[in-house]
Order: C-alpha cells, then sequence, then structure tokens
C-alpha cells in the first residue's frame, strides 16, 4: 500500500467516523435502542440462573441402606457428601465415614476424595470386610466393618453405576463402558479375567445363576438393550458368552435369578422372565412405563412396579395378572417394593409417598399424604425388624408400619412426615 | 396452566422430537441436537426477520432522530416528535423486541431439553423418562449416543467453549444494531462485544458439550440468517471496515423515506439529494474499497444502473 493511499484510507475511515465522534458531545437523554441487545443481555445473566435451577443432580440416594453383619444395629448409606456413613440406628449417631472427612483412612496410602456409590456394599465371606465401589473413579475398595483399615483392590478406570456381585472371593464389576471384570479379593490389582465384548454402558447389577450346561453364570443387563450370560468359569475352547438376548430398550434394572429363571425389566415396558440353560424367553408382561426397580419374588408371586407408578402382582409361572387391577401409585415408582411379615406390601414412590398395600388384592391400606423430604429412589429394606428407607440426599427414615408413620432417623433433626390418609 | 403449557405443549415435545431425531440420524444425538436447532431457529425465522427489520428500520432513523435530538431540548415535545416520525415511516417501537421476547420462551425450553437429554447419568436418563411419550421407538432411542465428532456430549469440552466462543463473537459484530450515539452507548457496545463470547465461553465449560453445541449452532445461523439478510457486503463492510455508525439500509429499499444523513456520513441511495451527498465523498470512499468492487461500481455507474444497484454500492462504502 502506497502512502498517498494509505493516508486516503485514513482519511475516508476517519470521515465514515466522525458522526459518532460528534455525537460524544451531544447530550443524550432518551436512546430508543429496541435493538433487543439489553433483553439479549438480560437472558445471559439468566442462564446460570437456568443452570442452577435445572441442574441434573449428580448421583444420589440409589443405595438402599445395608445391614452390617455382625454388627448389631449398625447401617450403611450414603450420605450427602457423597461419604459412606455408618449409622447406630439405636442410637441415631454416625459412627464413622468412608472416606475419613478429618485424617486418611487407616490402611491406605494416599488421600482420597469422596465419590458416590450407586449401589449398596457387597461383603465378603468373612463378615468382617465389605466391597464397594466408588462411582467416578471406578474404583473397588475393601473395608473392614469396624473401620480399622481398607485397601484398594482394583481400578476399572471407569464409572461404576451397577452393583457390585460376590461370589466367595471373586467380585465381579460391570462398568460402565469398559465391561466385565473378575478381580480376586485375595490378589488385589489384577483381575483374573475382563470381558470387554459388550458394546453398551452397563448400568444395572448382573446377577449369577448356576447353570446344568454352562456351569455358574454371569448374567449381566445392558443399556444397548441386551442381556449378556457369560460362563464364569469356561471349559477349554468355550467361549466367555454363553447367551444373549434382546430386549426391546435398555436394560437398567438389576438381574434377579430364581430357580433357573432371570428376570429384569426394560425401557420398552416390558418384563421378561429367561430360562437361564437356553436364553429364551418364557414370557414378557408389560407394564406402563419403564421398568428400572428390580422384582420382588415371593413363592409364586413376582411384584413388580414400574416409572409410571403402577405396581402389579404377576404369576411366576406364566407372568399373568394375579390383581384384579395393579395398583396406580401417585408418582413414579423406582424402588423394589418391599413386603414386611407376609401381610403388609409397602412402595415407596419417587416423591416420597408411602403406600402400604394388601399383598393378596393390591387394595391400599394407607399411605402418606405427606411425602419423604426430597426423593426416593432407594429400596425400602427391614434390618433389625425395621422398616427403613433413604431418600435422596442420604438422610435415613424409619417406616412405623403399626403407628403408620413415617419419622426421621437419622440425621434426627430432618423434618417428620407423618401426616395420614386412609 | 403454565405448567401445562411449559411442560406439555413445549418442553415434552420438543424432548420427543430431539430424541426422534437422533433416532433418525444415524442414532447420532450430536446430529440430532444440530438439526433440532436448525429447525426451531427455522421456525422462529418470521419473528427473527421481524426483529431484523425493525433493527434496520431503526437504523434508518437514526440521521434523523438525531436530529430530533439536536432540534429539541425538550424532552417532552421531542418525545412527542419522535413518536410522529415512527408513526410516519410505519415504525413500531416494539417490533424489535416482541419478537424477541416471543423467542425466549422456545430458547429456554432448547436449552432445557437438551440438558436433559443430553445426560448421561442414571438421573438424568429418569428425568427425561418423565418427558417421553410412550411411544415404542421412542423409549427404544434412549439413553442417546453421547459421542459425536471428538465431543462427549454429556462432558464439558474446552475446544468446543473456544469455537462457542469465536461464533458468539462474530454473531456480536454481524448482528443488526442501533448505531451508538453517546459514549456510554458505544463502550456498552464495545464491552459486549468481548464479554458475551467469554460470557458463553464459559458456560460452555460449565455445561454439558452438547448445549455448547447447541449455543454453536444456534450463533451459526443467526451469522447466516444476517448474511441472507443483509448480504456479504454488509458482512464485510462492518467487519473489516468497522463502520458501524453508519446506518444500514436494507438492499432495494426506497430510501424516499430516508432523510439525508448527517454530515460525514453517506447516503445508502442513489435516488435522492441524500445520493449527491454521498457521491460527492464518493471519490474517498471508493480508495478503501477493495478493488473488484470498485471496478463493479465503476461499470455501474458506466452503465446507469438503476436505483437499486446503487443503493446497494453505495451502502458497501
Amino acid at each position: 500500500m502506497s502512502i498517498a493511499q494509505h493516508s486516503t484510507d485514513t482519511v475516508s475511515r476517519e470521515t465514515a467516523r466522525a458522526p459518532r465522534l460528534r455525537l460524544f458531545h451531544v447530550k443524550q437523554r432518551h436512546r430508543p435502542n429496541f435493538g433487543g441487545r439489553g433483553l439479549f443481555a438480560l437472558l445471559i445473566l439468566a442462564l446460570p440462573v437456568l443452570v442452577a435451577c435445572n441442574s441434573v443432580t449428580g448421583t444420589t440416594g440409589w443405595a438402599p441402606p445395608t445391614e452390617v453383619p455382625g454388627r448389631e444395629n449398625e447401617v450403611i448409606v450414603r450420605n450427602s457428601d457423597d461419604r459412606i456413613s455408618v449409622i447406630d440406628i439405636e442410637s441415631a449417631s454416625e459412627q464413622w465415614t468412608f472416606p475419613d472427612e478429618e485424617k486418611l483412612f487407616p490402611g491406605l496410602i494416599d488421600e482420597i476424595a469422596a465419590d458416590a456409590f450407586y449401589a449398596p456394599p457387597v461383603f465378603l465371606p468373612s463378615g468382617d470386610e465389605f466391597v464397594i465401589g466408588s462411582e467416578e473413579d471406578g474404583i473397588i475398595y475393601a473395608i473392614r466393618t469396624d473401620s480399622s483399615s481398607a485397601r484398594l483392590i482394583f481400578n476399572t478406570e471407569d464409572r461404576l453405576i451397577a452393583g457390585l456381585v460376590g461370589e466367595g472371593n471373586t467380585i465381579y464389576a460391570a462398568t460402565a463402558e469398559n465391561g466385565v471384570f473378575a478381580i480376586g479379593t485375595d490378589s488385589p490389582e489384577t483381575a483374573s479375567w475382563v470381558y470387554d465384548g459388550i458394546d453398551g454402558e452397563l448400568w444395572g447389577t448382573p446377577g449369577l445363576a448356576p447353570s446344568r450346561t454352562h456351569g455358574q453364570l454371569l448374567i449381566v443387563p445392558s443399556m444397548n438393550g441386551s442381556v449378556y450370560a457369560l460362563r464364569t468359569n469356561p471349559s477349554s475352547g468355550e467361549d466367555r458368552l454363553a447367551w444373549r438376548v434382546k430386549a426391546g430398550a435398555s436394560v437398567a434394572s438389576n438381574i434377579v435369578t430364581e430357580d433357573g429363571i432371570a428376570y429384569f425389566g426394560s425401557f420398552d415396558r416390558n418384563l421378561y422372565a429367561i430360562d437361564v440353560e437356553s436364553g429364551d424367553t418364557i414370557w414378557t408382561a408389560s407394564g406402563n412405563g419403564w421398568f428400572w426397580g428390580n422384582p420382588l419374588i415371593i413363592g409364586d408371586t413376582i411384584y413388580v412396579a414400574d416409572l409410571s407408578g403402577r405396581l402389579q402382582a404377576l404369576d411366576r409361572s406364566n407372568g399373568s395378572a394375579i390383581w384384579l387391577s395393579p395398583y396406580e401409585a401417585d408418582d413414579e415408582v423406582r424402588a423394589q417394593p418391599l413386603l414386611v411379615d407376609d401381610e403388609t406390601l409397602l412402595i415407596v414412590d419417587i416423591g416420597g409417598h408411602v403406600h402400604v398395600l394388601d399383598p393378596a388384592t393390591g387394595g391400599l391400606r394407607w399411605k402418606t399424604a405427606t411425602p419423604i423430604d426430597d426423593d426416593v429412589l432407594a429400596d425400602p429394606v427391614v434390618i433389625s425388624g425395621r422398616v427403613l428407607v433413604n431418600n435422596d440426599d442420604g438422610d435415613l427414615f424409619e417406616i412405623l408400619l403399626d403407628d403408620e408413620t413415617v419419622a426421621p432417623l437419622f440425621p434426627p433433626a430432618a423434618s417428620i412426615v407423618t401426616v395420614i390418609e386412609k | 396452566m403454565i405448567d401445562f403449557i411449559w411442560s406439555d405443549l413445549l418442553v415434552d415435545p420438543m424432548t420427543n422430537a430431539l430424541v426422534v431425531l437422533s433416532n433418525v440420524f444415524f442414532d447420532n444425538f450430536g446430529l440430532g441436537i444440530i438439526v433440532f436447532t436448525i429447525f426451531i431457529r427455522a421456525v422462529t425465522y418470521p419473528l427473527t426477520l421481524r426483529q431484523l427489520r425493525s433493527t434496520r428500520a431503526l437504523q434508518e432513523m437514526q440521521p434523523r432522530l438525531q436530529e430530533m435530538q439536536k432540534k429539541y431540548k425538550d424532552p417532552k415535545r421531542r418525545q412527542e416528535e419522535m413518536m410522529k416520525l415512527y408513526r410516519e415511516v410505519g415504525f413500531n417501537p416494539l417490533g424489535c423486541a416482541v419478537p424477541f421476547l416471543v423467542q425466549i420462551p422456545v430458547w429456554i425450553a432448547l436449552f432445557q431439553v437438551i440438558r436433559v437429554a443430553v445426560g448421561t447419568s442414571p438421573e438424568a436418563l429418569l428425568k427425561l423418562s418423565d418427558r417421553l411419550y410412550g411411544w415404542s421407538f421412542i423409549n427404544e432411542a434412549v439413553p442417546l449416543n453421547s459421542q459425536f465428532l471428538f465431543l462427549d456430549l454429556g462432558t464439558s469440552s474446552i475446544p468446543l467453549a473456544v469455537m462457542v466462543g469465536v461464533a458468539t463473537f462474530y454473531q456480536q459484530k454481524f448482528s443488526p444494531r442501533a448505531p451508538s450515539r453517546d459514549e456510554r452507548s458505544a463502550s456498552m457496545a464495545r464491552t459486549m462485544l468481548w464479554m458475551m463470547p467469554l460470557l458463553f465461553g464459559w458456560f460452555t465449560l460449565t455445561v454439558p458439550s452438547g448445549l455448547g453445541l447447541y449455543w454453536l449452532v444456534t450463533s451459526i445461523f443467526s451469522i447466516l440468517t444476517t448474511y441472507l439478510y443483509n448480504g456479504r457486503p454488509r458482512l464485510y463492510q462492518r467487519w473489516f471496515i468497522n463502520m458501524d455508525s453508519l446506518p444500514i439500509v436494507p438492499r432495494g429499499s426506497n430510501s424516499a423515506k430516508t432523510p439525508a444523513l448527517v454530515s460525514g456520513a453517506k447516503s445508502s441511495s442513489g435516488d435522492n439529494d441524500a445520493a449527491t451527498e454521498a457521491d460527492s465523498d464518493a471519490s474517498a470512499s471508493t480508495k478503501s474499497e477493495p478493488p473488484r468492487r470498485r471496478r463493479r461500481r465503476r461499470r455501474r455507474a458506466s452503465a446507469g444502473t438503476g436505483p437499486e444497484g446503487t443503493s446497494h454500492d453505495a451502502s458497501e462504502t
């Protein structure tokens, strides 16, 4: 560019900008700018609020309270700090947490961050040690029930959403993406075998089932809509995969096995009963929403709820309905139903309402009108003769069947929900 | 009622549509987001167009508004004259704001839809289940495949944040707006030009990439919309010559209503007095044009091109 041209360009630009410069000296009071920029800025400022208000929360209370064998009145829950918390339900006091909030947990070399767990712990045959898998890190720890020590068993280097399965001193871990690991607790940090032939995330807890033809089978549900049966000890020349059955949509529910039949629900709104030997479908029963909760098998009856809030009682032999009509809860139901003393069936919906039913007819006996504070995703359980359930935040509640109430157990300050509707 | 409108009429149908699109487009959630965003922006395009037209009309009126600012010191009188001018040229002050306001709920809904659908955790899927219809092909499609190119749409991405920032910057740069008429608004406009990309880039780092992808597509769509409406020369003009202070006049617009511009600025039209004023300045301004455009101008001048061609050309300078 020549000097002359550059000079002309400069002049031209200055001339073009002249009106704006001149206007700097004009005192402007009214600015009719309806260009929407201010509103756009408002929208931008609203974005953080939107993000905060519509946040999809992190790992929540999916794991039910778990009784600690050999230690009376002690239960394991996940607390709101993403730590495992051991609670004495008699004194309603916290005994210890893992990881420890203040010091390095005995037995561990490095400080570990608090991490959530989706599934309940699994106890090793000795009974004085339990195994848990952290969700984000995918690390599996074995922790002594007296909190005297913990040790790292295996690092899956993947997310752990599915629950661990224990068989003797072997732990099976189905990770979100990396496949299925068989880990010997006596030989830490080494996998006995790994199966990575599943193209899909694994969220549901696998189930173990003995098979005459295949030996022990590990039946693994997958979010790709298939369920895989893996031989835990294949003979020489045998494939790890024994069979595969395809459901209509993702399978996130746990596998429940009973008498050679595997039961699982799918997002295709069907409950499946599969023959463990052949992988053939024996029957299917349809629901009204996704099946995510686990079916409860009592004798010849299966109680199962779906995310539409429908609870059904099905005949185990053919999947036909036992009740005249299913029970419809107010809200979605993710938790497994619970039968107490063979005569009281209860479900807790996600909204926190407890529904107590007659197991023979499905008729409602009573339900709480005021819900438990926060969502309830975990299964209710009976521990030391008390019916317990934890909410999304890790608070522990006791369902008092005789009083037809729900009372907070831990922390004691949690709000009481006792308004009853009959 | 509000909940019904928001959930049943807006968010739920959009969620299901996004899932279906992802399924149709090769089980690819990324493609689903892109197609869905373009579809939504296309549906709301008439509103965007109204907004652009109103903004442009406001830009055209700027010289006269500026004159009024000088001429009428009494705010009340000035306001009256301005309203009179609005009526005269058929400009509705709400013409910019209303279409924008109407689109806001759609954008927020889209934001929510993607946020819920993109989740790769059980919690996110649980939320999504609440919004899906019972049709089997929808239920079979979830969870959505969160891998798209180099992105995991369920987690944040630094490269995507940079891309969103850059796209937002260009969107800001190209978006039509009324000329700044005082130092404060000019300073604010300059700040916004940098703040918005930074803000969006930061947001992209804090949310799943699926949302970042939505913002990226939205920005690109806005740039393209402005391009289609204003034409390439205007984009060129705004970016390379930095003539933000000049009013932009629509291609082929009848400038009979457009008054002469204040001294120093060039007219956008060639068929009135203002054109003469602009032509007098042409010798200087054409020097800043790229050679090809300068040749085109000369050709048109020698061929005696009508008002439309001249108008377009004049605005380029």
